[in-house]
């Protein structure tokens, strides 16, 4: 019988494979490519290969001060922040409240119908979403045609700067809540459901039954995963979809707000072979990104004494 | 115990076979890196013979098979394979043939530099600079020098290159379909084809059925497109090709050229940026007026492409903006198959007759580090970039698909003329081989079906067109604070001057037309717009010089 920490790992070695080829996964796509921030602060070449940031120029800030006084970034800031918080706001509680209603669901059939329907559309690329939208949307589409023979007036629902963003809320959400909800039902599933039955006897309502041992029983998921959506508030929040949806329902129509930091990034940085200014906008990303993880970390386990770490 | 080892036998067995499987699957038969395999030419034209030994055109031996990989940058191109009439025949000819690689994306070359895997053969319209390095590719004069080439580069075409080269007096290509002033001059002689503008599709029948209004100016444009919204409410008076084309048609008839035209020459001499040419906000205000009056709808901005041609397609347009020569043909196979008697025809060229481009040429073919045989690839791009190899890319065989008349214009047979209607020209004959191909002869080969009759615009284009490539010669090279200034302004994707157009034109009202227009020249002057004209104005004036224009 082998005995220590290597006899341990060898008993332990089918779930140690798991474990393992995790971290390498993790290891080749996550941590190794973190050496290529490094030429955010060099004159990269892309002639000279990927070895090219051992050799290129070191030029400091020069690129993030590029980046910070570019005439966009204002604009290309308040579009990433406005369209994320708005996507926080409108698409976080949206899933709970969900999860709640079909927790309460006395009918069995209608439930897994409401699941299944609600939770299907996340499969759905944002490719094709953004082509139903392209179809239905236009001038001449179902719903222009429909509010049109309603109130007699046509929206420009896909070049509007100001429609942009509630069109793509609305689709983030339609996509995105039936999926968040089922992490939602699993946390509800978990609590002790003597809980309710001692609830009922003491006469309280549904409505208290939700709110005071529902709610108190899935907010360490909510905490988790709130900090999750916070760390990549910038890239969507829950739906993580801000790229897809600035790329693919962009246009020179409403630049004006469904340009943001990445689609610009991808526009003017990769697509113009910059890539030391794309990878210090990235940067400069990743950190606002890392800091928010932390800031929400410290925010949750000070009101609510739970935290990731 | 006993079921245990059946398991591992079992795991052992699959293993082999998965061995062998990926050892089949690297036993790749056909070679990389430009090396000469033994068998004989996959691919050879069901009536001509294999060429004899040592007949093939520009030393290449015909007996002696070579596989080149080739990347071509284009996510939009027609062709995947090297098959066809006219791959089989240069295959037959030169001993030559392809694995085709098609972009998947627009970032796809620029991985491939990074990761030093570049194909043998690297076809783009971009990145010239990046390429134009002896660190990843050959430079042709090198290459013609060390194997003893007979092959005298025009000098034009040399100093095109040049313009964007990291490396001063080397070329690492030569651009194709480059044409000049004096070549378009020259084919109006035959009276075929145009040069690649942009163009008014409208649908001719709707316009007999309204009495044929007149169709001369600019004002008699306004005029049936408003006539048009009255008499087809269903229909979109106009759409325009939303990602290349735009609404050029109007800004050619502002004498502002098309869109690759940055900077115009002024009366005295002087190129400012566009939008401070007074004829800028004259054709902004016109498109603004046209939008004002739904003529043009906001959403086409927002299109797609296909979209756009879809609707043309489904009868849903009166009238379409796209390049010269590129649609007519294939909008009306599409129309007729929803809208049997509905007709495309090109408008005339109203406003300012001076159509003209900017043009240094359009696809550079690199020879990449990688190729194991450089001699065979410069060979070959001599081959392409002669008259027979350009003829041949772009018209087929000679005597097959075409005929020269006692004027030298080219006779198309029916099948060739049948294909391009059918839209599978590609498909049976394969004309995107054309990395040596010539602006003209590309236009000869896609008008020759084309009635004349319902392209009335092409002799006053032949006549009138002109190219300014002085001014994409002196652009900034790749890295340059200027290169950002320019990709800043001028990137069709995000620049201030393609977004700050599009909401000048959307402006619901006079005043923020006037707001919006004056918003888009304070952009331009954040952006840097004044440096980069103090800067281009010299250089314009020097590259004048080198294609001997005072």
């Amino acid at each position: 019988m082998k005995k220590g920490l290597l006899g341990r790992m060898w008993r332990q070695r089918h779930l140690q494979g798991f474990v393992w080829l995790g971290l390498a996964f993790l290891l080749v796509f996550h941590y190794l490519p973190m050496f290529g921030i490094v030429i955010a602060f060099e004159d990269f070449r892309i002639s000279s290969g990927i070895l090219g940031m051992f050799t290129s120029p070191f030029v400091g800030l020069k690129h993030f001060i590029a980046f910070f006084t570019d005439y966009k970034f204002t604009e290309l800031l308040i579009n990433t922040l406005a369209l994320s918080v708005l996507k926080l706001i409108f698409s976080f509680p949206l899933p709970i409240f969900l999860a709640l209603v079909l927790n309460e669901c006395q009918v069995p059939w209608f439930k897994r119908v409401a699941q299944t329907v609600s939770y299907l559309p996340y499969f759905i690329s944002w490719v094709i979403v953004a082509g139903f939208c392209q179809i239905l949307l236009t001038n001449t589409g179902a719903v222009n045609d429909l509010l049109y023979s309603l109130f007699g007036v046509r929206l420009q629902f896909l070049t509007s700067p100001a429609l942009f963003r509630p069109l793509a809320v609305l689709t983030a959400m339609w996509k995105e809540t039936g999926w968040w909800t089922i992490i939602f039902l699993a946390a509800i599933a978990g609590i002790d459901p003597t809980l309710y039955e001692a609830a009922e006897i003491d006469g309280a309502s549904r409505l208290m039954r939700i709110w005071q041992i529902t709610l108190p029983g899935i907010a360490p998921t909510i905490t988790v995963v709130l900090i999750l959506a916070l760390g990549n508030l910038l890239g969507g929040g829950l739906s993580g979809s801000n790229f897809e949806q600035c790329y693919l329902m962009g246009n020179v129509g409403n630049y004006d707000t469904s340009e943001i930091l990445q689609t610009y990034i991808l526009n003017i940085g990769l697509s113009k072979g910059r890539f030391s200014y794309a990878t210090a906008a990235g940067l400069f990303q990743s950190v606002i990104s890392v800091l928010l993880v932390f800031a929400s970390n410290l925010v949750s386990k000070r009101v609510s004494g739970e935290g990731l770490f | 115990m006993k079921r245990c080892y059946n398991k591992r036998v079992l795991a052992l067995l699959l293993a082999l076979v998965l061995l062998a499987g990926l050892c089949a699957c690297s036993a790749d038969p056909a070679p990389a890196s430009g090396s000469k395999p033994d068998s004989a030419p996959a691919a050879q034209g069901e009536e001509n013979p294999p060429a004899e030994a040592g007949s093939g055109p520009y030393g290449l031996d015909p007996n002696n098979p070579v596989t080149l990989s080739c990347f071509f940058d284009f996510t939009w191109y027609p062709i995947s394979e090297w098959k066809g009439i006219i791959a089989d025949e240069i295959t037959r000819l030169t001993g030559v043939d392809m694995e085709l690689t098609i972009a998947v994306d627009g970032q796809q070359l620029g991985l491939l530099i990074a990761s030093g895997d570049l194909p043998n053969l690297v076809s783009s319209d971009h990145m010239f600079s990046n390429l134009s390095t002896s660190e990843l590719c050959y430079d042709w004069q090198g290459l013609i020098d060390q194997y003893g080439l007979d092959w005298e580069i025009n000098q034009q075409a040399i100093a095109n290159s040049l313009s964007f080269t990291q490396e001063e007096g080397k070329f690492f290509t030569i651009l194709s379909h480059f044409a000049t002033a004096e070549d378009w001059k020259e084919l109006d002689k035959l009276g075929v084809g145009a040069p690649m503008c942009s163009s008014m599709l409208y649908r001719r029948d709707l316009y007999e059925d309204m009495g044929s209004p007149s169709l001369e100016t600019l004002e008699d444009v306004h005029a049936l497109l408003l006539k048009a919204k009255e008499a087809y409410p269903d229909m979109r008076p106009l759409i325009f090709d939303p990602v290349t084309w735009k609404l050029t048609y109007f800004r050619q008839a502002y004498g502002l050229g098309n869109g690759s035209n940055y900077f115009i020459e002024q009366e005295n001499g002087d190129w400012l940026t566009v939008v401070k040419d007074p004829r800028y906000k004259e054709y902004l205000a016109y498109c603004n007026q046209l939008y004002r009056d739904g003529l043009i709808f906001a959403d086409n901005f927002g299109m797609e492409g296909p979209a756009a041609e879809a609707e043309v397609d489904g009868g849903g347009a009166f009238a379409y903006i796209i390049g010269t020569q590129n649609a007519i043909t294939s909008r009306n196979g599409g129309l007729q198959q929803n809208v049997p008697d509905g007709v495309l025809w090109e408008a005339p060229v109203v406003g300012d007759p001076h159509v003209y481009d900017a043009s240094i040429g359009w696809m550079g073919t690199f020879i990449s580090k990688s190729c194991k045989d450089p001699e065979t690839a410069i060979r070959y791009m001599q081959f392409v970039h002669s008259e027979e190899g350009a003829r041949l890319t772009q018209w087929g065989r000679e005597g097959h698909e075409y005929t020269l008349d006692e004027n030298g214009a080219p006779q198309f047979s029916d099948e060739w003329n049948e294909a391009i209607n059918a839209g599978q020209v590609d498909e049976v004959y394969n004309t995107a081989l054309y990395q040596g191909g010539t602006k003209i002869n590309e236009a000869v080969a896609r008008c020759a079906s084309i009635d004349p009759e319902m392209t009335p615009n092409y002799p006053t284009l032949r006549q009138h067109f002109g190219n300014k490539p002085w001014v994409k010669y002196a652009e900034p090279v790749e890295g340059s604070d200027e290169k950002i200034i320019l990709d800043q302004l001028f990137d069709g994707q995000s620049g201030a001057i393609p977004t700050g157009e599009a909401k000048v034109i959307l402006s619901d009202t006079e005043e923020a037309f006037e707001k919006n227009f004056q918003e888009l020249l304070s952009t331009c002057e954040s952006v840097g717009m004044n440096e980069l004209e103090a800067f281009m104005d010299p250089r314009i004036k020097e590259a004048m010089k080198v294609y001997g224009v005072d």
